[in-house]
């Protein structure tokens, strides 16, 4: 039999202490009456002369479990079972951290100097495969590629893989790169190559920046025979700001940074509907705090101000010239520039698109309300509207549809679906034609009892009372533009509620003989929008008006739509393309041609401002890095050890393993023994065995307890 | 004993194995006095296989006259009849007056089995006065520990059993042993003289003992001391190693029986020795009783003790012509 653990034997010497404990006569507790101690003398307590041993069976158990215990502590096992290993040498699979944070001053150097000596490591019984990673892993070699090879030129070609690496610009994914990496070591041995006992290692060369992300290790068992070498690569400083544009939000959330800064220098917004808002975050090792902002082509417009080490905040972009075009800020004060850039592309159109539901629908017909509805729907540097015509008789195609306007009543069948379309977010403009009861609108607003009739108008009727604080007259409340008496009404709808209704309804807009023009009936999370009068010239000169197109492009803004920008792009992002795009320009200048397929588009490999034209309009989209790579700060190797992953000793043996000194013979020995060790369990068996001899030992002694007092306290004794 | 015997009839008193009863089936009978009475009725049964005769207060014996002899003594009939003059001679049995003293120290609390001295003390105390009264005798009864607890002065009426039986009853609960001072004060306490009946383990020092022993002894009492011990104490047979606590102090001692047994017995042994040496010195009857010992042999002991002892006190009555209280009580009461 052999020991993994032989040390553990001398434990066996533990059996002493049962053994003095049964020699050991210890003084009773029990109390003996008796009746003088006239002829008594006191016995000493210890006798080492008279002493023999009691209870021997339960001695014997004792001894014995505490032997048990132990064997199995120094883990026994049986050699003779030992399979013949072939020792073939290790398996090392050596990944490369090519993302952004590597960019750093004289990091991708270092580790190409670390990969160099790790290849220089194997010998010729070794296994060497090449992998770099950053948000995605990518093998450059594979153990086949290694083996397939002449001896002499593997280490060669490896080198001259790794010159020809360099870092790129994306994020990195430690955890998911290191899962692919098992995975490819699990086959390595499943490969079955009479490999059994082959030492498998993966050497990781990284700045292990605290942005490696590892969190995918959290759910994945890492095998405990694949141990990890970390060759971590320390930066020459360890300055970093990070800068990153934050996804829109409220205005609130901002820093009131302006303020605290020490020396703010910023000029008056010209825009101030464009509200650019930057995270900014130092390094926790950081020495410096001084930084500035600014667009690139404006770098006398800057903010300058400082920020903690460690600390993040959230900014507004100092403002620019000219929003209407792509920009890229910059930030100026540390020692690392990967970072210092993020672009922002200018605000884009919004598609808005809208279902037109109305009789007589001519595009040509001047009566026709449509013909002056199609004509205002034309794109602008805000909307994109694309309108659609609802047929009639047939249901409305709501699903891909954020506006709806109608100037006709609806089939009562048709109601359920729009109502719920309205109350599920939509927003629905109602205008009145004459004639209209308002059965349908009572249907689509809820209010019930509203009626409408033909109201008598003597010559022409005009706005009054108009709430220009109401989203919808909003862009109408200057002096310049708030005159509406120009807006002459021929004809229009008389429209009357209970008076239980009034809380439902917001009034926009009266006629000037106080009945009600234009409401807002919010309805679920939508609204109805509802005009007592048309723009059928028939109705009113409404259409005609300057105002019309506003107040429609108004109605899409209380819709919630506006001018956006894409959504923000990191390096390595897959960009979603309108339909219609054949080639995306690269921020280099370099075109790309599309799938015909299209719709996305997934070479980000560089930030910069990605170009897509439609033919008709051109689309920008902003790639940045990833604010996770800015935080460049050496994470603790102990978060590795805590997801579970298995670290070897690195070169100079600083997390233990092999023991210097020690020969590859005899660590793969050792390797084997364990591995045998494991197979038989034994232990398992003694540490079991050991427990029922304790069982039976404790049973034992209660027994002996429970007899001990009957024996010798039989005296009588009359209460005194 | 018509009473006594009657009595053990109608309660179902244990049978008697091997002639005499066995003292723990003894001790379950509750009542002392009914205890007592097993026990006289039981000797007194058995009394025909003794070769010795009860002693009793009519027995009575004639002397040749002697010159000198008081001749109111004379039995004047006998010397009409035979012309031979004879003395008529009266016991003073017939005033026997008994004192029994019983150790109620709490070292007679102790019992191996299921009788303690106490009891056994007890139960014997109470034969002797059931016993005794019987027979027209006056009883009486000093419990003692230290001091002396309960005195009964020696009296033969009726009821007075009664009484004595209800100081015996009375568990032990003094504290130590002490026989010498009791003894100094009943020797103060008894004016006449009688027999005294010391009941204890005699755990104590010998020194006073032997003391007050002698002047009882000298006062013309008649002393019997039955030394009352429990088997393991006197065979000390102990396995296991314990704390002893002693019953009087409250100490404990641990002790090793296996270890400790020699000398304990070879110093009890020498503490029997110096009492039976002390008693013999002063013709004091003197028995060890073991608490496993039937009543009965303690009984017969005492009347073996009392011919033994009545013979010498006969001689002294007669040699102190009738002096004394004694001696006049019998001159009253032949007269």
């Amino acid at each position: 039999m052999n020991f993994l653990f032989p040390l553990y034997l001398l434990g066996a010497a533990a059996v002493i202490a049962p053994l003095l404990y049964h020699l050991r006569r210890r003084p009773p507790k029990e109390h003996l009456p008796f009746s003088s101690h006239m002829f008594l003398e006191k016995s000493p307590e210890l006798l080492t002369r008279r002493s023999r041993l009691e209870h021997l069976l339960l001695l014997l158990l004792r001894c014995l479990a505490i032997a048990l215990l132990a064997l199995a502590f120094s883990r026994p096992f049986l050699r003779t079972e030992m399979p013949a290993v072939e020792v073939t040498g290790a398996a090392r699979l050596l990944m490369l951290d090519t993302s952004a944070s590597m960019r750093r001053a004289g990091l991708w150097e270092k580790a190409v100097e670390e990969a160099k000596a790790a290849i220089a490591k194997s010998g010729d019984g070794d296994l060497l495969a090449l992998m770099t990673f950053d948000r995605q892993p990518s093998l450059k070699m594979s153990f086949e590629d290694w083996r397939s090879l002449p001896v002499e030129q593997r280490k060669e070609r490896a080198r001259q893989i790794v010159d020809g690496l360099k870092p790129g610009w994306a994020s990195s994914d430690g955890g998911a790169a290191l899962i692919q990496a098992a995975g490819i070591m699990d086959e390595v041995v499943s490969a079955g190559e009479q490999e059994g006992s082959r030492d498998r290692q993966i050497i990781v060369v990284s700045d292990f920046q605290e942005g490696l992300n590892l969190d995918a290790l959290a759910g994945f068992a890492w095998p405990q025979d694949l141990a990890v070498e970390p060759r971590l690569l320390q930066p020459k400083d360890l300055d970093n700001f990070g800068l990153a544009l934050v996804a829109a939000q409220a205005d609130d959330e901002a820093d009131e940074f302006e303020e605290e800064a020490a020396s703010v220098s910023a000029g008056e917004s010209e825009l101030p509907g464009e509200n650019i808002q930057v995270r900014v975050r130092n390094t926790r090792d950081s020495a410096v705090e001084r930084f500035s902002l600014y667009w690139k082509d404006e770098p006398a417009r800057g903010l300058k101000g400082g920020i903690n080490p460690g600390a993040s905040r959230i900014l507004t972009a100092p403002p620019r010239t000219d929003p209407t075009k792509d920009g890229v800020l910059v930030m100026d004060g540390d020692s690392e520039d990967f970072d210092n850039l993020a672009y922002v592309t200018r605000l884009q159109p919004r598609p808005v698109r809208v279902l037109y539901h109305g009789e007589k629908v001519s595009e040509t017909d001047t009566s026709s309300a449509f013909f002056y509805f199609s004509r205002a729907m034309q794109p602008t540097d805000t909307f994109e509207p694309t309108v659609s015509v609802h047929k009639k008789g047939t249901p409305a195609e709501l699903q891909d549809i954020d506006f709806v306007v109608a100037t006709a009543s609806f089939a009562e069948a048709q109601l359920p679906a729009l109502t719920r379309w309205v109350e599920n977010g939509g927003t629905l403009l109602y205008a009145m034609r004459e004639g209209d009861t308002g059965e349908s609108l009572q249907g689509l607003t809820g209010l019930t009892g509203l009626k409408g009739s033909e109201a008598q108008v003597t010559e022409y009727a005009m706005l009054a009372d108009l709430d220009f604080e109401h989203p919808l007259l909003l862009s109408f409340a200057k002096a310049r533009v708030r005159d509406f008496t120009k807006v002459h009404f021929w004809k229009h709808r008389s429209l009357s509620w209970p008076e239980t209704e009034d809380g439902k309804v917001v009034r926009v807009a009266n006629f000037d003989d106080g009945q009600p023009a234009w409401l807002e009936v919010p309805r679920g999370k939508g609204k109805v929008l509802v005009f007592a009068s048309s723009w059928a010239p028939s109705d009113s000169q409404l259409a005609l008006s300057t105002k019309f197109v506003p107040l429609l492009y108004s109605a899409f803004r209380l819709a919630g739509y506006s001018a956006s920008r894409p959504p923000l792009y990191y390096v390595g992002d897959v960009l979603q393309l309108p339909p219609g795009v054949a080639s995306v320009t690269l921020p280099g200048g370099e075109s790309r041609k599309v799938p015909a397929a299209g719709g996305s588009f997934a070479e980000t490999s560089e930030p910069g401002i990605y170009t897509a034209d439609t033919g008709t309009r051109v689309y920008s989209y902003a790639v940045n890095v990833a604010p996770s790579e800015s935080r460049v700060s050496p994470m603790e190797m102990e978060r590795l050890n805590e997801l579970g992953v298995v670290l070897a000793a690195t070169a100079d043996g600083a997390t233990g393993g092999a023991v210097a000194g020690e020969s590859p013979e005899d660590t793969q020995r050792k390797q084997a023994d364990r591995e045998l060790e494991q197979h038989q369990r034994m232990w398992w068996w003694l540490l079991l065995a050991a427990g029922a001899i304790l069982l039976v030992e404790t049973w034992l002694a209660g027994r002996a307890r429970r007899a001990r007092p009957a024996a010798d306290t039989s005296a009588t004794v009359t209460a005194g | 004993m018509k009473d006594a015997s009657a009595t053990a009839a109608r309660t179902g008193a244990p049978p008697r194995s091997m002639g005499f009863l066995d003292t723990a089936a003894l001790m379950r009978i509750k009542s002392l006095e009914l205890r007592a009475r097993v026990v006289v009725e039981g000797f007194l049964k058995g009394l025909h296989r003794s070769p010795y005769h009860g002693f009793s207060v009519e027995f009575s014996e004639y002397r040749q006259y002697v010159q000198g002899d008081d001749p109111r003594y004379i039995d004047w009939k006998v010397l009409a009849r035979s012309d031979r003059v004879f003395i008529k001679k009266f016991e003073d049995e017939t005033n026997l007056r008994c004192q029994l003293l019983v150790d109620n120290s709490r070292s007679m609390a102790y019992g191996s089995g299921e009788v303690t001295k106490a009891q056994y003390a007890a139960t014997l105390a109470a034969t002797l006065a059931c016993f005794l009264m019987a027979q027209g005798d006056a009883v009486g009864l000093t419990t003692f520990d230290e001091k002396v607890d309960q005195h009964v002065p020696a009296r033969n009426r009726p009821g007075h059993l009664r009484r004595v039986m209800l100081h015996l009853e009375k568990a032990p609960s003094g504290k130590g042993t002490d026989v010498s001072q009791p003894l100094a004060h009943v020797s103060e306490l008894m004016t006449r003289r009688g027999i005294l009946v010391l009941v204890s383990d005699l755990l104590a020092p010998l020194d006073t003992l032997e003391t007050q022993l002698s002047y009882l002894s000298a006062a013309g009492h008649d002393v019997v001391v039955f030394q009352v011990m429990d088997p393991m104490e006197l065979s000390f047979d102990f396995q296991k190693a314990t704390h002893f606590r002693d019953l009087e102090s409250g100490a404990d001692l641990y002790v090793d029986p296996g270890v400790a047994r020699a000398g304990y017995l070879k110093r009890l042994q020498a503490h029997l020795d110096a009492l039976r040496r002390t008693c013999e010195k002063h013709g004091i009857e003197y028995h060890l009783l073991p608490t496993d010992r039937p009543l009965e042999l303690m009984l017969h002991d005492f009347i073996v003790a009392r011919r033994r002892v009545s013979l010498p006190a006969r001689a002294r009555n007669l040699s102190s012509g009738g002096g004394g209280k004694g001696g006049s009580t019998s001159n009253r009461n032949a007269a």
